[in-house]
């Protein structure tokens, strides 16, 4: 079926079957890759995206199901060759191995941040919770969301 | 596969009515997993996520959650007669999860693991259902009739859950295998409605349905009818154990992934100890 | 050019000693030493490609959507055992988008006639889309002949016929060492399944240009897919280009070619178009290795003061249908500890469950968990500190080749450990909780693994007319952050900045270089690639000189300037570029040789803190301390950032890890993220790491080895043993869940 998405502010068509999810849409007929596909039950968090700001997990999504609403991908986030503070954060804290994980966590931390300025650290545990890394130990992740929340709302 | 976008609950009612047993998407956490992982190809599906009638949260009086309320909306409620709730939301999946699921896909998919459901069985809520033929309002423990298998006729949707406020004195516990993300090994909810001089436990993924503790709920009504019922309860070592034993005699819990049958039955006990000394506590 | 030579090198690969034969060039160059003023070697820098991976640029092989690609899905056996009698596609080839159905009749190269576990492949479906070929696989319909099978580890073991001893190893005389002990423990550990659940799924992408085969696929050794795959399709090393560059982890489950590779391969070269064949999670989960699990008995006696007398370790490890090898789980016991009389054998042992492969420290974690939580167990009946009856046998020498070690701070290890940890707040009996309930404990548990790496190993470096520089090895980064390391030595060497460094890695058109393994990489290419830059630093010198007029030998590099002498002329390097526009100068580097007197492994040790209901039985670990040497550190962010990650798996196997398999039907029960518990960042404590501060001069020209490994090995009986310090519950089986916690309480 034909869907018509709109997606990081731009009206985007796809061909899809009819039960694709969000996460196979932007893959494959969108060339939006950034989302990664690691579990397909919404356990791993790699394919979060934000639908009408709010953080979701873009394999649990219809494809269909998301015409008339607002998705923004983890390549929305920094422009052209300037990271968005979260990512930069998450470059500088050292907070990325392998980086397969790596899309899903900014697109979460950064919904916290802009829900919650300051997040404590159980805030931030909380907040990422949905979202599973099996190389890093999360450590420098949670300084990473700090470190973004220091540069964002000094 | 076939795909239906109504824009109204009549919308989705009538489409329902056309093709009875069509497939439900509210969420999308159970339905989208079963199409993603080639275990279910529906024929036919009805998108009812969006719609705005099924999103109401009234707790003016008689509490009405509609099926369309997420995990989100009932975390950011406030605590007292929704203490229970809270703490059951919070235990959800994850934020992405509790963004996407809703109660009412709690309810449609009737699992005995379904976190909320312990807390509507605990609060001798009400199931409302329509469809095109009218409205049905039935209780839950008739609603849910066994694992994955419950009243709802294949041209009803779950619109709402209803149940009378029961007062602050409630608490849910979940034991999972991680601290989040995890489905319920083993869950219970208390209630001690004051009012009415009742006490309600309800026990999740302990059974093939959810199961009430009727023992158990007799066993601390005759204890809180010694201390009185305006009073806080101060539970013995001994009543603790004897309400503990009960909630655990009354599950009817199995073998499978999560744990074993005698863990949870275990730690059931140890939940119910724990959740009466909590709530015994609590008076308005 | 420096002439070649063979050599002769001695290698440590994930618990074992390979002996090979090794081309090297030249001559091999000192260690920096411990006061070099190095500008980037040795400090923390940020990921080279960091930018790519957080903006989602990064393109890993399950991203790769190439035109005319098609999707390959596998069917798979649902029995343990059974012979294939009959595939019908009919229906499946009636779907629309389906391309081709082949099982063994059509490609005897890639399926058996029997399947020995469930998931073993039987046919592949290739379709327009991934869900076409998924549907199409539901609708092959395959008649199986069911036989009988066994898939649990402690049935296996009693059936003779699924054993074979594989390892053997002893010093001394266990017998008399036992006879000499006052005290001896007995115990027997049990370890499960541990699945890697890489995020990255296993896959390849293959399409071929006429007689050359590109295959992108995300593995940690490109080099053994290439030679795989050419094997298996008969196809020359130059025909097939294999390209990884960026992957989502690997922890040794991608070491190898894959199935998928030769499916992708060899569907594509019949098909004439690209194939994607990449696993799902549940293929994850079933196919693509795991760690043993594993049956070990261990026996130590020691003297009233605790001195070890004799140590005994036999371990049985259930390899799946895997025949081949065994992973060192009687490794530790070997080598650790200071004791004359040791005796260990390991078996390997048969089930028809899906094929083990290495994991990050393959045995040893297994081996260190039975081992250390032992050690603790003979401390408890001595009423001895836990930490000082290892420090009471601590090996100077490696007890097994009586050899001196290039490098051991393990005493330092302890001692700085049992600090960050408060170790003296450690009571015999653990201490209470905020409730009655909540029983606290501490334990300690200690690291041993090689992860010297070795040759061979080859690096170029091309130096260009504009003054940057272009590393070019046979590299993947597996998101440990070697390519980092790598630019960081050469940069050093150049005297460069960081960002004049460009790295061509990730295809296997270059120099050899090693598998992302066995702890060796960055040991095992780095030397290289500080030898590759010395080449270019002399001939740049030769050059300048040649323009300053001076003898080569009278000038160095120092910022950025050619010096001749003390004061003398300097020439900005800059000028020398210019002045040699089109020209290239071409550095070469290999790794050389291992030192053959000295033994090289790294050590480290673990302290753990938990909190344990003793009423549910849930364990809660507070705080986990980490402790390394390994010598020299090119960068201390991304290592802290491994030691961390390490732990964290490692705490997933201590506490909720395990494949779950239903003995009846033999198909594993938790094949999924939701089922299959890894540490979420609400599981995961506060890890405190630390590095010894030293050089392991002998091992190579960086004086630093390997640390990709260590940091996984010792969590886990840690763990057990601040459990068991907690409350009294000695849990001997992992994971550590609350029902064996009652278990061993009620014991």
């Amino acid at each position: 079926m034909r869907i018509h998405l709109t997606v990081n502010g731009l009206e985007r068509e796809a061909d899809v079957w009819e039960g694709s999810s969000l996460l196979t849409a932007l893959r494959e007929d969108l060339g939006l890759p950034g989302s990664k596909n690691a579990c397909e039950q919404g356990e791993c968090g790699s394919c979060s995206v934000l639908l009408d700001d709010q953080l979701l997990c873009s394999c649990l999504v219809l494809a269909a199901a998301a015409e008339g609403h607002r998705i923004r991908t983890v390549e929305d986030l920094g422009k052209d060759e300037r990271l968005h503070p979260v990512q930069r954060a998450f470059v500088d804290a050292g907070a990325v191995q392998c980086g397969f994980c790596t899309p899903g966590f900014i697109v979460a931390s950064y919904a916290l941040l802009r829900d919650n300025p300051e997040p404590s650290e159980a805030e931030i545990r909380e907040a990422l919770s949905g979202n599973l890394c099996r190389c890093t130990g999360y450590g420098k992740i949670i300084e990473a969301v700090r470190r973004a929340s220091r540069e964002m709302y000094r | 596969m076939e795909i239906e976008r109504p824009r109204s609950l009549d919308g989705a009612l009538a489409a329902l009515a056309a093709h009875p047993g069509a497939d439900l998407l509210a969420g999308g956490t159970d339905l989208m997993v079963e199409i993603n992982f080639g275990r279910k190809r529906p024929e036919h599906l009805i998108v009812v996520q969006p719609l705005a009638e099924l999103r109401d949260l009234d707790r003016n009086g008689a509490v009405r959650v509609g099926a369309g309320v997420t995990y989100t909306r009932l975390l950011a409620e406030g605590g007292g007669s929704f203490a229970a709730v809270r703490e059951m939301a919070r235990t959800v999946g994850s934020p992405q999860i509790r963004n996407a699921g809703t109660v009412g896909g709690n309810l449609g998919t009737s699992s005995p693991a379904g976190d909320a459901l312990p807390v509507l069985a605990a609060f001798d809520a009400t199931v409302v259902l329509r469809s095109r033929r009218g409205e049905r309002r039935i209780p839950f423990a008739d609603y849910m009739t066994g694992p994955k298998r419950n009243a709802r006729a294949p041209d009803e949707i779950v619109v709402a859950a209803e149940w009378r406020d029961p007062g602050p004195a409630q608490t849910f516990l979940k034991v999972g295998t991680r601290n989040a993300m995890v489905i319920a090994v083993a869950s219970l909810c208390l209630v001690v409605e004051r009012a009415r001089k009742s006490v309600r436990v309800a026990l999740g993924s302990c059974g093939p349905t959810i199961l009430r503790a009727g023992e158990a709920e007799r066993f601390a009504e005759e204890l809180i009818d010694e201390s009185g019922w305006d009073e806080p309860l101060d539970v013995s070592e001994a009543a603790a154990a004897r309400f503990g034993e009960l909630v655990a005699a009354a599950a009817r819990p199995i073998d499978d992934v999560r744990g074993s049958a005698r863990y949870r039955r275990h730690v059931l006990g140890v939940m119910a100890r724990r959740a009466l000394e909590r709530v015994g506590s609590v008076v308005a | 050019m420096p002439s070649a030579r063979v050599v002769k090198n001695r290698t440590e690969f994930e618990g074992k000693i390979y002996e090979e034969l090794a081309l090297v060039q030249g001559a091999d160059i000192p260690a920096w030493s411990a006061d070099a003023e190095l500008r980037h070697v040795g400090r923390s820098r940020l990921r080279v490609d960091g930018p790519q991976r957080v903006s989602g640029r990064a393109r890993y092989t399950t991203d790769l959507m190439l035109p005319g690609m098609l999707h390959a899905r596998v069917v798979r056996s649902p029995h343990p055992h059974a012979r294939v009698i009959r595939v019908d596609a009919k229906r499946a080839l009636a779907l629309a988008g389906v391309r081709s159905v082949v099982d063994r009749t059509s490609a005897p190269e890639l399926f058996d006639e029997e399947v020995h576990y469930v998931g073993a492949p039987v046919a592949v479906v290739v379709g327009e889309t991934e869900e076409i070929a998924a549907d199409a696989a539901h609708l092959v319909e395959i008649e199986y002949e069911s036989l009988p099978f066994v898939v649990d580890l402690e049935e296996a073991i009693a059936d003779r016929t699924r054993v074979q001893r594989k390892e053997s190893y002893s010093r001394g005389d266990a017998r008399r060492g036992f006879r000499e002990a006052d005290i001896v423990v007995d115990a027997r550990y049990t370890t499960s399944t541990q699945l890697h659940n890489c995020l990255e799924p296993h896959g390849a992408v293959a399409q071929w240009d006429g007689e050359r085969l590109t295959l992108w696929e995300s593995t940690q050794a490109m080099f053994d897919v290439r030679k795989g795959v050419a094997k298996a399709i008969r196809a020359r090393l130059d025909d097939v280009r294999v390209i990884c560059d960026y992957m989502g982890g690997g922890f040794g489950s991608k070491l190898g070619h894959g199935h998928y590779s030769e499916i992708a391969a060899v569907l594509a070269k019949r098909l004439g178009r690209p194939i994607r064949c990449v696993m799902d999670r549940r293929e994850e989960n079933l196919v693509t290795g795991n760690r043993s699990a594993t049956v070990q008995r261990v026996r130590v006696g020691a003297t009233k003061d605790g001195k070890l007398t004799a140590l005994e370790h036999v371990a049985w490890s259930g390899t799946g249908t895997e025949d081949g090898w065994v992973a060192s789980t009687t490794g530790p016991s070997n080598g650790l500890y200071e004791v004359a009389n040791v005796r260990s054998e390991q078996f390997l042992v048969l089930t028809n469950t899906g094929p083990f492969s290495a994991f990050r420290a393959p045995g040893y974690v297994e081996g260190t968990f039975a081992l250390e939580s032992a050690m603790d167990e003979l401390a408890d009946k001595l009423a001895l500190d836990p930490l000082a009856l290892r420090r009471k046998n601590y090996a100077k020498l490696d007890p097994q080749s009586g050899k001196h070690y290039s490098l051991k701070r393990l005493d330092q290890c302890y001692s700085r450990g049992a600090e960050l940890a408060g170790w003296s707040r450690r009571k015999a009996g653990g201490t209470a909780g905020r409730h009655a309930y909540l029983r606290r404990g501490m334990g300690v548990s200690t690291q041993v693994w090689g992860g010297g790496g070795g040759p061979p190993a080859y690096a170029t470096i091309h130096l260009n007319a504009d003054g940057t520089a272009i590393v070019r090895a046979g590299l993947q980064d597996i998101g440990s952050g070697t390519k980092t390391a790598i630019a960081q030595i050469a940069a050093e060497e150049l005297s460069l900045p960081l960002e004049r460094v460009r790295l061509s890695i990730g295809e296997t058109d270059a120099p050899y270089g090693p598998a992302s393994g066995g702890s060796m990489t960055t040991a095992s290419l780095g030397p290289a690639v500080r030898l590759a830059a010395v080449d270019v630093r002399r001939q740049l010198l030769e050059v300048a000189a040649g323009l300053m007029e001076v003898r080569a030998s009278e000038i160095h590099l120092t910022d950025g300037h050619a010096v001749a002498g003390r004061g003398g002329k300097k020439l900005a390097l800059d000028e020398v570029f210019s002045k040699l526009q089109n020209y290239t100068v071409i550095g070469r580097g290999s790794r050389h040789p291992n030192p053959e007197d000295v033994r090289l492994r790294s050590f480290g040790a673990h302290f753990a803190e938990v909190e344990v209901d003793i009423r549910t039985g849930a364990v809660r670990v507070l705080k986990i301390v980490a402790v390394h040497q390994i010598g020299r550190i090119v960068n201390p962010l991304n290592a802290k950032s491994q030691v961390e990650g390490g732990v964290t798996q490692a705490l997933g196997y201590a506490v909720s890890e395990g494949r779950v398999l239903d003995r009846l039907s033999g198909h594993v029960m938790n094949a999924n993220l939701e089922d299959y518990k890894i540490p979420t960042v609400k599981d995961v404590p506060d890890i405190v790491v630390e590095f010894v501060p030293d050089l392991d001069r002998r091992a190579n020209n960086l004086g630093g080895i390997g640390l990709g490994e260590p940091p996984i090995i010792p969590t886990a009986a840690a763990i057990a043993n601040a459990v068991a310090n907690a409350c009294g519950a000695r849990v001997r089986t992992l994971p550590i869940t609350p029902a064996r916690v009652l278990e061993a309480l009620r014991r």
